[in-house]
C-alpha cells in the first residue's frame, strides 16, 4: 500500500509547554486517531526547542514514535541554551555553588545599594571603576542574551564621556537587570526577544520544509504563525476562531500590547492563508468570510468529535458495585481538585469534603466565557430561589479583575469556587459529581465541549443558545429544554432551575441525543481532515465530498 | 472573447469627455446596452458633467422601469425600486465617489460586478485616503464586502501602486483615452499670447497656487488663461467663459500653450487638444506626459526657467523650435488612441466576464443573520421620555415584522435605576439590557477599534461604551440613542442613530458651552439623526450644523390610553384645569403666574389651577433663580393662592384619572419640542390651551388636536385665554379628536416610516 505523506506546521516560541496548551492536547488526540490510518504518514515540523516536548507529548499519548517523522533544526539556538540554563539555575532549589553565590551576592548587591551605585558612578572621575563595573555588567549581559541593551549600554559608558552618563540611564538599566532577573518569562524584552528567536528559526524550518517534496499537503493546527504561508505545498490553516474580533471592548480592555501583537498575526495568517478549516459553518461564514472576505470555497468545516471523559475515571474489576466505585473515586478526585481553588481560604475550608452540591462550568475565564452573567444568575438562585448549590469553576478569577470583583462584592467567596489547573481525571470527576453542567459562552468556535464532557458522565447540561450549538443540537424539543439566551441572566436562572427540578428528565432526553453524537469519534474528524488534505493536494475542488458532520 | 450573454452595464458618472471614450470602448468590445445617468448633483465639481440621453435608445429593459432608472440620483440614494431594476437587467456598474454614501448604498443594494472608475487624483491623495476621508474605516471593509465583485478600475497602469491593498489587489487596467485623436492642424499662432488653462480661480485654492505661479513665472509676457471661471476673476488676461467659435479661434492663433502638471497620476484634456489642433505644448518634466512621451521631446521643460526660455524663443518666433515641437508632440496621443486602449479593455473585460457567472451565482450567507438593534436610554429618564424611547422601540420592532424582516430590539437602560414596572408596557419581543457606562482610555479604545476591523484614528483621549457586562452590545449591528446628552465622545465601533428632540439650548441658557459642544459632536458622528417636528430638524441643520439628509423627520409616537376608572373627583363639585410642568426655566412659570393672578382678580377666573409634574409640590416655594418671584406673586394674590394646587408628581393612572375630569389642559411653556401632554389630553377628551410655538403647531397638525392658542410671552393674553377657556369649556371638548381619529397615529399606523428611516443605517 502506499503511503502519503502530510505535514503538520508547529511554531510556538520557546519554553511553552506543548502539554499545557489546548491546541497541544487537541493535537494528541488528532495523532492518535491517525494512527489507525496505515495509507497516512505525517511528518510534524517544529522548531528545535519544542522536539522534547513534542515527544513527551507522544509518549504521554502512547503514540508509536516511529510512525511519526519530526523534521526540527538540529540545534537550538546558543542563546536558548544560555537562558534556559540561566533559568534552571535560578529556579533549582539546591544549594548554590561557588559561581551562584557570587551571582546572587552580585544580585543582592544590585538591589540593596542601587541608590549608592548610581551616585557613585554618576559622580566618578575614575576611568578603572567604570569599566570595572561595565564589564561586570557586560557579563551579566552575555549571560542573559541582551544585546539590544548591550549596544546601548556600550555606547553610553565607552563613547560618550563619564560625565555625561546621566543619573537616570544608569536607574533604567539596572531596575531592568533586577526585572528581568526576577521574572524573566513574563518580561516584554524576553518575550520580543522569543519572537525573533521564533522568526528566525521559522525560516530554517521552511528551508528543511522545502526539500520535502514528499510531503504533499501541510495542515497548521492554529493560526498565529503566519510564516506557515511561506510553504509552497497546499497549505490547510485551522481557524478556531477569532475571538477578539467578536469582543473587541472586552478584550481591548483585559488585554495588553502584546494581545494586539498576536491579534495582527492571526488576521495576517488569514489574510495570507490559502485554505482554511474551522470547527463550524459560524466562523466559516461569520468570521473568515464576512469578516476576512475569504472565498468560503476555500474554507472546510470539520465539527468536533465526541469528547468522552468517561474513559478516564471508568472503573474495571470484580466491583460489586462498580457506579458506586466511581462515585467514591470521583469523590477522591474533587477533594484534590478543591486543593486548587483560587481562594485559599474556601479550598481549605472545603478540603476533605465533597459532599456537596453543585453545577459546574469548565472553561478558562475569557471575556467571550460570559461569567459574569452566570454569576448574576447563580446569585439570584441562590438567595431568591434559595437554591442550595454552590457553583464550580475552573478559571483563575485574577485573569478578570471583574470577575473576582463581583465574587467579592457579593460575598460569594465560600459558594463559588475556582479550581484552576485540573487533571483530565480531576475534571472528569467534577462533570460526574455535579448536578449540573452549564454553559454560558457568548461565542465558540465549535460547539462547546460541555455538551460531550457532560453527558459522557451522565450529568445533564443546560447552555447557551448561540449559533455553534445549534449547528449540532438541531432537536426543536431541546433547544426548549436545554438552552437560554446568553445576554438575559434571568433567563439563564430559570433555565437552571429548571433543568435542576427536572435534571432525570433532561438527561434522558439528552442521552438519546448523545449516544448519536458520540459516534463521531477522533477517528472521523481525522478522516474528514485527511480527505481535505488530500483534496487540496489534488487542488480540485470538485471532487470532495466531505461526510456529513451532523 | 468568452462567448457569454452580452450583459448590460450601467455608467454612473456624467463626466462627458470620458462617457465618449468609455462608451465608446464598451461597444468595441461588444456592449451595445448602457445607461447613462440623468440627474447629477448641483455641485461645483460637476463642472464638466453632462446628461446623455443617446443611449437610452439601445436599452432593451421595459420603459417604465427605464424611467426610474432616469429618475433616480444615482449619486444620492437611489429607491428601492431603482436598485432591483439595476440588479435585475444590469451586470456590471461603474461608479465614483463624490460623496461616501455612494458606497454604502452600492454595497447594500447592488448585487453584480462593482468598477471604481478611477482617473487619477493629485499628488496629495490616493483613493484610499479619499474613501478613509468621506466613510472612514468602515469603507475598507465595505469595499472588501464585496470581494471579487469589485474592481478598482484604473484609467492609468501605475495607480494602484499608491493605494492600499484592498484597492491595489482588486485592480484593473480600463485605459482612458481621446475618443478622436485625428490631427486636424490648423493652428496658425498668429497671436503672440501663452495660453494657459487654468479653471476655477475664484473658489478653488490648488487651482489659485497654480495660477499665482504660473503669474510669477512668467511676469512681463503675454497671455491668455482659459478654462471655466464659476466665479468671475479680476485679472483681464482670464477669459471665463467663452462661446465655442472663440475658443476654437483661441486654439488656432494662439502661439503657445504651457501645461503646468506635474502631477504622476492625473492628466487634463486640454494638452490633447493642443496636439490635435497642432499647437506647440510647452510642458513641465515629471508629470504623466513623461509616462506617455519619454523625457526627450523639445517641448519638456525641467524646470520653470527653462519653460520661460522656450516660451520665450516660441513668442519671439523661433518657428524652427516651434516646428520641432510641433513635430515631435503627436507622439503624446498614441497611449489617448481608441485603437491602442481597446486591447486592454478587452483583457480586463474577459477577467469580469470570468467572474461574472460565478458572481450570479454569489450565494447569500448559509447562516440566517438577525439584526439586532439596540435602543440605548443614554441618562436616567422617565416620564415622557421613557415612554417615548419605548414607543420608538416598539416602532422599530412592528416596523420590522410588518416588513417581514427578522430584527431583534434590545432595550438598554441604566443599570440599578428602574423597577420591572417600569418596563412593563415594552411587548415580551423587546428585550430589556441593563448596562452602564464604561470610560475607556485612548489606547484601549484604539485596540478595540483594530480587534473590530476598524483602524481609525482616534482623537480624543477618552471614550465611552455601554457596558452589560456581556459584550458592550458589540453583537448589535446598530444602535438608536435616546436624546444626544452624551458629554463623553461615543466610541465609533458601531454606527448609531441619534433621536433629538429638542435644541433647547439654542434659546435658553440650560448648558455650557462645552456640554452643547459635546452634544453636538454626537450628532455629527451619526449616521442619522432623528427628530419629531420640523422646528427641531430646523434647529439641527441651522444650529448643529448637520447635514440635512442626515436629519429625518419623523411623526410623534404616542401611546393609546384606556379611560380610568373612579370618582375620586367631582366634576362639578371641584371644576378645575391641569397646567403640566416642572422646575425647568423654559416651562415659563412667571408669565403662568401673572397669567393666573389676572385670570382670578380681572377675569374672575372659576376654575381652580391643579398643577402636576416631577418637583411641582413646591413650586411657589423653590430657591431656584428663575422660580423665587413666585413666592411674591403668590403672596400678593389671595385668590390665586386660594385656587393654585400643587399636587406634584402624581402616579400615571391617577393623573389620567385627574386629567379626564379636569375642564383642559394648559400648556404654559414658552419653547421646546412640543408637548405629548396636549396629545395625551385628547385621548380622554379634554381640550388643552397651548403657548403658541412652531413645535406645538406641528403637533396641533399632525393630531387634529383643535388647540387653543395664546402668546407665552404676553401675561393678559394669557389671562384672556384661560377665561375664554373657561368659558367655552364644553364646546371646546366637542372639537377634540375622536379617539378613531388619533388612534391613526398610533404606533402601529406609524410604525412603517419610521423602519424606513432605521433601516437604511442597518
Amino acid at each position: 500500500m502506499s503511503v502519503k505523506k502530510y505535514g503538520i506546521y508547529l511554531a510556538w516560541q520557546p519554553t511553552i509547554d506543548l502539554r499545557a496548551q489546548g491546541l497541544g492536547r487537541h493535537l494528541a488526540e488528532f495523532l492518535k486517531a491517525a494512527q489507525e490510518r496505515k495509507d497516512v504518514c505525517f511528518v510534524i515540523a517544529c522548531p528545535s526547542w519544542m522536539k522534547p516536548s513534542l515527544i513527551e507529548l507522544l509518549n504521554d499519548a502512547c503514540i508509536q514514535q516511529d510512525y511519526f517523522e519530526i523534521l526540527a533544526p538540529r540545534k537550538k539556538p546558543l542563546l536558548l541554551v544560555a537562558y534556559e540554563r540561566y533559568i534552571k539555575i535560578t529556579t533549582r532549589p539546591k544549594k548554590r555553588n561557588l559561581f551562584q553565590n557570587f551571582y546572587h551576592y552580585i544580585k543582592n548587591l544590585v538591589s540593596s545599594k542601587r541608590s549608592k551605585i548610581e551616585q557613585v558612578i554618576v559622580a566618578t572621575r575614575s576611568k578603572t571603576l567604570v569599566i570595572i563595573v561595565s564589564l561586570l555588567i557586560l557579563f551579566l549581559l552575555l549571560v542573559m542574551g541582551l544585546f539590544g541593551k548591550l549596544f546601548r549600554f556600550v555606547s553610553v559608558v565607552f563613547v560618550a564621556p563619564c560625565r555625561s552618563v546621566t543619573q537616570k540611564t544608569i536607574s533604567t538599566f539596572l531596575s531592568q537587570i533586577e526585572k528581568i532577573t526576577t521574572n524573566p518569562k513574563d518580561d516584554l524584552k524576553i518575550l520580543e526577544f522569543f519572537k525573533i528567536m521564533r522568526k528566525q528559526e521559522a525560516k530554517l524550518i521552511n528551508n528543511l520544509i522545502k526539500a520535502r517534496k514528499d510531503i504533499t499537503a501541510w495542515y497548521c493546527p492554529a493560526a498565529f504563525w503566519p510564516d506557515f504561508n511561506d510553504i509552497k505545498a497546499p497549505r490547510l490553516m485551522c481557524i478556531p476562531d477569532v475571538v477578539l474580533a467578536n469582543f473587541p471592548i472586552s478584550f481591548a480592555c483585559a488585554g495588553t500590547g502584546r494581545m494586539l501583537d498576536s491579534f495582527k498575526q492571526v488576521e495576517k495568517s488569514i489574510e495570507e492563508g490559502e485554505y482554511f478549516v474551522t470547527y463550524s459553518e459560524e466562523i466559516k461564514w461569520g468570521t473568515l468570510s464576512k469578516r476576512y472576505h475569504i472565498d468560503p470555497e476555500k474554507i472546510f468545516v470539520v465539527p468536533h468529535g465526541n469528547n468522552s471523559l468517561n474513559e478516564v475515571i471508568k472503573l474495571s474489576g470484580s466491583l460489586s458495585d462498580n457506579e458506586a466505585a466511581l462515585i467514591a473515586f470521583s469523590h477522591t478526585q474533587l477533594k484534590t481538585a478543591l486543593c486548587k481553588s483560587a481562594y485559599g481560604m474556601n479550598g481549605g475550608l472545603f478540603m476533605g469534603v465533597s459532599n456537596f452540591k453543585f453545577i459546574f462550568y469548565a472553561s478558562q475565564f475569557r471575556p467571550n466565557k460570559n461569567i459574569i452573567s452566570l454569576l448574576k444568575a447563580y446569585d439570584y438562585l441562590l438567595k431568591r430561589r434559595y437554591i442550595p448549590h454552590r457553583l464550580i469553576l475552573t478559571g483563575l478569577p485574577s485573569i478578570l479583575p471583574s470577575i473576582n470583583e463581583y465574587i467579592q462584592t457579593h460575598g460569594l467567596e465560600n459558594d463559588v469556587l475556582c479550581l484552576h489547573g485540573l487533571s483530565t481525571q480531576e475534571l472528569a470527576a467534577c462533570y460526574k459529581l455535579a448536578d449540573l453542567a452549564v454553559n454560558p459562552s457568548l461565542s465558540e468556535g465549535g460547539c462547546p465541549f460541555t455538551f460531550t464532557e457532560a453527558l459522557s458522565v451522565d450529568t445533564p447540561v443546560v447552555m447557551s443558545r448561540i449559533p455553534v450549538t445549534l449547528e449540532v443540537i438541531k432537536d426543536p424539543d431541546l433547544d426548549k429544554e436545554m438552552f437560554f439566551d446568553p445576554y438575559d441572566w434571568k433567563d439563564m436562572a430559570d433555565r437552571i432551575e429548571w433543568a435542576l427540578q427536572n435534571k432525570e428528565a433532561l438527561l434522558a432526553k439528552q442521552k438519546l441525543f448523545y449516544n448519536v453524537l458520540e459516534k463521531r469519534t477522533w477517528k472521523t474528524v481525522v478522516d474528514e481532515y485527511i480527505d481535505i488534505l488530500e483534496h487540496i493536494s489534488n487542488r480540485d475542488l470538485d471532487k470532495i465530498e466531505l461526510k456529513d458532520a451532523a | 472573447m468568452t462567448a457569454y450573454k452580452k450583459p448590460r452595464v450601467m455608467w454612473l458618472l456624467n463626466h462627458g469627455t470620458a462617457r465618449k471614450f468609455d462608451v465608446a470602448m464598451l461597444k468595441q468590445i461588444g456592449i451595445e446596452e448602457i445607461f447613462l445617468p440623468k440627474k447629477y448633483p448641483d455641485d461645483i465639481s460637476f463642472r464638466s458633467a453632462s446628461v446623455d440621453y443617446s443611449e437610452d435608445v439601445n436599452l432593451t429593459i421595459p420603459a417604465d422601469e427605464l424611467a426610474v432608472l432616469n429618475d433616480a440620483n444615482w449619486y444620492a440614494s437611489p429607491s428601492p425600486e431603482a436598485w432591483d431594476i439595476a440588479n435585475r437587467h444590469f451586470d456590471i456598474l461603474f461608479f465614483i465617489t463624490h460623496f461616501g454614501s455612494i458606497v454604502k448604498n452600492i454595497v447594500d443594494n447592488y448585487k453584480g460586478i462593482v468598477l471604481w472608475r478611477a482617473f487619477g487624483l493629485d499628488r496629495s491623495l490616493t483613493y484610499t485616503k479619499v474613501l478613509n476621508y468621506l466613510i472612514g474605516t468602515r469603507g475598507k471593509n465595505l469595499i472588501k464586502s464585496m470581494g471579487k465583485r469589485f474592481y478598482f478600475a484604473q484609467a492609468y497602469d501605475h495607480l494602484p501602486h499608491i493605494e492600499a491593498d484592498f484597492l491595489s489587489q482588486r485592480a484593473l487596467f480600463l485605459p482612458l483615452g481621446l475618443p478622436d485623436c485625428h490631427i486636424n492642424d490648423t493652428w496658425r499662432g498668429s497671436d503672440p499670447n501663452i495660453f494657459f488653462i487654468c479653471p476655477d480661480l475664484g473658489f478653488n485654492p490648488y487651482y489659485q497656487d497654480i495660477y499665482n505661479q504660473f503669474v510669477k513665472d512668467f511676469k512681463g509676457l503675454s497671455y491668455a488663461v482659459g478654462g471655466a471661471q464659476p466665479i468671475s476673476v479680476a485679472d483681464p488676461n482670464v477669459l471665463g467663459y467663452v462661446p465655442e467659435e472663440v475658443h476654437k479661434r483661441n486654439m488656432r492663433e494662439m502661439r503657445v500653450m504651457f501645461y503646468h502638471s506635474t502631477e504622476p497620476n492625473h492628466i487634463h484634456y486640454h494638452p490633447f487638444e493642443a496636439i490635435k489642433v497642432g499647437m506647440p505644448l510647452v510642458f513641465m518634466a515629471g508629470g504623466m506626459l513623461d509616462r506617455m512621451g519619454g523625457k526627450n521631446l523639445p517641448g519638456r521643460c525641467k524646470n520653470s526657467k527653462e519653460a520661460r526660455y522656450k516660451i520665450e524663443r516660441i513668442l519671439n518666433d523661433d518657428w524652427s523650435l516651434i516646428e520641432d515641437i510641433r513635430e515631435s508632440q503627436v507622439c503624446l496621443l498614441d497611449q489617448m488612441k481608441p485603437e491602442n486602449c481597446v486591447d486592454a479593455w478587452r483583457v480586463g473585460f474577459e477577467s469580469i466576464f470570468s467572474n461574472l457567472e460565478k458572481v450570479k451565482a454569489n450565494q447569500p450567507l448559509p447562516i440566517k443573520e438577525t439584526k439586532r438593534i439596540a435602543v440605548i436610554l443614554p441618562i436616567e429618564y422617565k416620564g415622557g421620555s421613557l415612554r417615548g424611547a419605548k414607543l420608538l422601540a416598539q416602532a422599530i420592532d412592528h416596523g420590522a415584522r410588518q416588513a417581514g424582516k427578522s430584527i431583534e430590539v434590545i432595550f438598554c437602560h441604566l443599570d440599578d435605576y428602574y423597577t420591572d414596572e417600569d418596563f412593563a408596557d415594552l411587548p415580551l419581543s423587546i428585550k430589556r439590557r441593563p448596562y452602564n457606562w464604561r470610560i475607556l482610555n485612548r489606547e484601549e479604545a484604539t485596540r478595540a477599534m483594530i480587534y473590530a476591523g476598524l483602524e481609525e484614528t482616534l482623537k480624543y483621549e477618552k471614550y465611552i461604551v455601554a457596558d452589560d457586562q456581556c459584550n458592550q452590545l458589540m453583537e448589535c449591528d446598530l444602535f438608536v440613542i435616546i436624546s444626544d446628552r452624551l458629554s463623553i465622545p461615543l466610541l465609533p465601533i458601531k454606527p448609531y442613530i441619534v433621536m433629538i428632540y429638542d435644541y433647547l439650548q439654542r434659546y435658553e441658557k440650560i448648558i455650557s458651552a462645552e456640554e452643547n459642544q459635546c452634544f453636538i459632536r454626537i450628532a455629527h458622528f451619526a449616521e442619522r439623526v432623528l427628530v419629531t417636528t420640523e422646528f427641531t430638524r430646523s434647529d439641527a441643520i441651522q444650529f448643529a450644523g448637520l447635514l440635512s439628509e442626515k436629519v429625518i423627520k419623523l411623526p410623534m409616537l404616542t401611546p393609546q390610553f384606556a379611560l380610568q376608572q373612579g370618582n375620586a373627583e367631582n366634576e362639578l363639585a371641584r371644576r378645575y384645569f391641569l397646567w403640566t410642568t416642572n422646575e425647568a426655566i423654559h416651562k415659563n412659570h412667571e408669565n403662568a403666574l401673572k397669567a393666573l393672578s389676572l385670570y382670578y382678580e380681572k377675569y374672575e377666573g372659576q376654575l381652580e389651577c391643579h398643577v402636576t409634574g416631577i418637583n411641582t409640590k413646591n413650586l411657589t416655594k423653590s430657591d431656584l433663580p428663575h422660580l423665587k418671584p413666585l413666592r411674591e406673586i403668590v403672596a400678593q394674590n389671595i385668590p390665586l393662592k386660594r385656587n393654585l394646587k400643587l399636587l406634584g408628581d402624581l402616579t400615571e393612572p391617577y393623573y389620567h384619572l385627574k386629567l379626564q375630569s379636569s375642564q383642559f389642559l394648559w400648556h404654559a411653556g414658552r419653547i421646546d419640542n412640543g408637548t405629548f401632554s396636549v396629545v395625551e389630553a385628547a385621548h380622554f377628551g379634554v381640550p388643552a390651551l397651548s403657548s403658541d410655538y412652531p413645535a406645538m403647531r406641528e403637533i396641533n397638525a399632525q393630531f387634529n388636536l383643535n388647540l387653543n392658542w395664546m402668546d407665552a410671552y404676553n401675561p393678559e393674553d394669557m389671562a384672556i385665554q384661560l377665561k375664554k377657556m373657561e368659558v367655552e369649556a364644553s364646546a371646546l371638548k366637542s372639537r377634540v379628536p375622536s379617539a378613531e381619529s388619533l388612534s391613526s397615529q398610533s404606533v402601529e399606523k406609524l410604525s412603517g416610516v419610521y423602519w424606513k428611516a432605521i433601516k437604511e443605517c442597518l
